[in-house]
């Protein structure tokens, strides 16, 4: 028994003996590190299902989903004159679909849209296919009016991203930002590509640095209607602003918690700039930072625990973090002569920020709380400022003036991306909405 | 009742079985004892005598002066952007085989990336002995495959399968992409193993699944990676092995 286990050891022990043992199975390798690239998606024109030529709907339809996919980074649409495939031929449904065409142009998605217009009334049916496998993954129709058709694009790139990614497309949210006319500033908001852009005061006064409620109804901001900056809500669907506050001095800043229950703001009040926090209906004010230098621009964290916020207590403004009772304030960049206009990121790993670089130009960066590593997201390119993120996390919106006025453009939290959503010029302060409901 | 010995044998000692066998293991006792004494006698005195004469190196004092090319940022100015990305992965839809079967070039003896070509010339005009030790530098470039991985524990492969194996791993390595769509949270959990039958030219005949992942579109976008992939032909010995048995290849993030 005893020279039995002594010789089981020793053919455990021995690689030879392991080394043919194995011989008999099939070798495995293993392939790591993958490239990360943007998954690539083909989306032919919207057809018109009633037969005939492309209706001014199905162009929308058609427009929109491109400019969606092409503007989130993790898309991919493939060049529309690549593809292969017969539009004539090919209808909706995956049994009239000849998937090695779209395999051959690279595509692993297919977006398909159906457009039945009739005058008045509009019906869209939206279908998504994976190309490998021709399974059909997602399909929806929508009914309304032809003016909605942009609506139901965007509604539908959202059910894609997040069949896709798990998380929530943005691609209904909006924009809020100020506009300079021949009166003064106004609000204006929207949609996400710069389409639908409205005025939302109509004071002839200067109305600044618009934030949006946590249910995306509401725009607190700045204005001298009453000769002093003091800080009002107003409803977007209409109606006269509300004075949230009116101390004596500056009242600007307004931020909504991420829970929507309470506002940080910064006052100079009591003459210096600070800032407080008090309830979302104005009351139950409280001071938070008691420095001698100026603090400003609160950011809530996404968990409602912290505030980010600009002070010049140690010499030049930088970016501060604080508890949300004003206990532990820590210095978060130490890099730079001039940082403002913080935003956290609603994942809560950065702070997006502007910053005064050494060629006197402004740029737009982001610092990691937790590491206080910054990263340049823009440059070169004019002055960027302003920026603020997109609900997801994933994106930027910011204004830069590199092609003369200043327009409102949006990027991916990466810096790469970076596109022009606005015509006209004249935009400062952009604020992104929080998810439609 | 059994009788004495002795009374058996008239009073004289005669030695018994027993008494002739406890003689003969006194005997191997004292051999083990003498011997296991040599060896423990000698071993400790290797031990001793390593202890005793210890062999240290004479510590060498290397000054190393770098080379001034610029100036490093200061840490207190913002960061500026970096040069632009590497350049993409290969991204055609088959691979050119004929390039792939070719034996790898041998590497190009490459100038230091960190140096001047400025640099390198005053180096060279002035100091022989300097442009000794930076030609040596340069030969002594470690063994290795081009594209292969840092953590690889091989430099060469000698057998053909291993070479194949290699092969493989090259070709499906430089087309390993995945959407970004997939979410960071979930791209280290994502693997995924397959078998390959690889035809005598090199086509991927068929595959299976041996273990797969409920992301679909890292599952899609392997798979079309591999419809899309054309393999080095196999060697000749072994072609029916790998379009019968196959091999096993494992997707890892």
């Amino acid at each position: 028994m005893r020279r039995l286990s002594f010789v089981t050891l020793f053919l455990l022990a021995s690689p030879a003996v392991a080394s043919a043992q194995g011989s008999g199975t099939r070798a495995v390798i293993e392939i790591g590190s993958p490239d990360f690239r943007p998954y690539p998606l083909a989306i032919p024109d919207a057809r018109n299902m009633a037969g005939g030529a492309t209706t001014p709907s199905a162009e929308t339809i058609t427009d929109t989903l491109r400019w969606n996919f092409t503007f989130a980074a993790t898309f991919k649409v493939l060049d529309p004159k690549s593809y292969l495939a017969d539009p004539a031929r090919e209808g909706l449904a995956a049994a009239s679909i000849k998937f090695e065409d779209w395999v051959n142009v690279g595509a692993e998605g297919l977006i398909k849209a159906g457009v039945t217009d009739a005058g008045n009334a509009l019906k869209v049916d939206f279908r998504f296919f994976d190309v490998a496998s021709g399974r059909q993954l997602l399909q929806k129709s929508y009914r309304g009016k032809p003016d909605e058709a942009k609506d139901f694009a965007r509604s539908f790139s959202d059910e894609v991203v997040e069949f896709l990614t798990g998380s929530k497309g943005i691609f209904q949210t909006r924009i809020a930002a100020v506009r300079k006319t021949k009166t003064g500033r106004e609000l204006w908001v929207m949609d996400l590509d710069g389409s639908s852009a409205r005025p939302v005061t109509k004071n002839k006064s200067i109305n600044l640095l618009p934030s949006w409620s946590r249910d995306g109804s509401e725009l607190l901001f700045t204005s001298y209607i009453r000769h002093n900056p003091n800080l009002y809500r107003i409803p977007l669907a209409g109606g006269a602003p509300k004075l949230l506050s009116g101390e004596r001095g500056l009242n600007t800043g307004g931020a909504m918690s991420p829970d929507g229950s309470k506002v940080a703001l910064t006052l100079s009040r009591d003459g210096n700039s600070e800032v407080y926090v008090m309830s979302s209906d104005g009351t139950g004010l409280k001071r938070l930072t008691t420095d001698w230098g100026i603090d400003s621009s609160p950011s809530w964290s996404p968990d409602g625990k912290r505030i980010a916020f600009v002070s010049s207590r140690w010499g030049d403004p930088h970016i501060f973090v604080m508890n949300a009772d004003g206990s532990g304030v820590k210095r978060i960049t130490d890099r730079g002569t001039y940082n403002q206009t913080p935003d956290w990121s609603p994942k809560g790993d950065l702070i997006a920020f502007t910053a005064r670089d050494e060629r006197n130009v402004f740029d737009i960066f982001t610092v990691n709380p937790s590491t206080k590593e910054i990263k340049r997201l823009t440059q070169d390119q004019g002055n960027n400022e302003e920026p603020g993120f997109s609900p997801d996390g994933n994106h930027i919106v910011f204004t830069s003036t590199r092609e003369g006025r200043s327009q409102i453009w949006v990027m991916a939290v990466d810096g790469s991306n970076q596109t022009r959503i606005t015509k006209g010029g004249g935009y400062t302060t952009p604020a992104w909405s929080p998810y439609r409901k | 009742m059994a009788k004495n010995p002795m009374e058996m044998t008239g009073g004289m000692k005669v030695p018994t079985t027993s008494m002739r066998r406890s003689s003969a293991n006194q005997g191997f006792v004292a051999f083990a004892v003498l011997s296991l004494m040599i060896h423990v006698g000698g071993i400790g005195g290797v031990v001793w005598f390593q202890n005793r004469t210890p062999r240290r190196k004479p510590v060498e004092t290397v000054t190393v002066e770098l080379v001034r090319l610029g100036k490093p940022r200061d840490p207190k100015l913002l960061p500026r952007k970096t040069a632009p990305a590497l350049a993409p992965k290969n991204e055609g839809v088959a691979l050119d085989t004929k390039s792939e079967s070719k034996p790898t070039k041998k590497r190009e003896t490459k100038k230091s990336p960190e140096m001047s070509d400025a640099a390198r010339r005053m180096l060279n005009g002035s100091d022989a002995r300097l442009d000794d030790a930076l030609s040596k530098l340069d030969s002594e470039e470690p063994e290795g495959q081009e594209d292969g991985d840092v953590m690889g524990t091989a430099a060469r492969s000698d057998s053909a399968a291993s070479k194949y194996q290699a092969e493989i791993s090259r070709a499906l390595r430089s087309r390993y992409a995945l959407p970004t769509t997939i979410p960071p949270s979930q791209r280290r959990f994502l693997e995924a193993e397959f078998v390959l039958y690889i035809e005598r030219n090199g086509t991927i005949a068929r595959y299976e699944i041996v273990k797969e992942h409920s992301n679909q579109t890292f599952m899609t976008s392997v798979e079309t990676m591999l419809k899309r992939t054309k393999l080095p032909p196999p060697p000749r010995e072994l072609a029916d092995a790998y379009l019968e048995t196959g091999v096993g290849v494992r997707f890892k993030p």
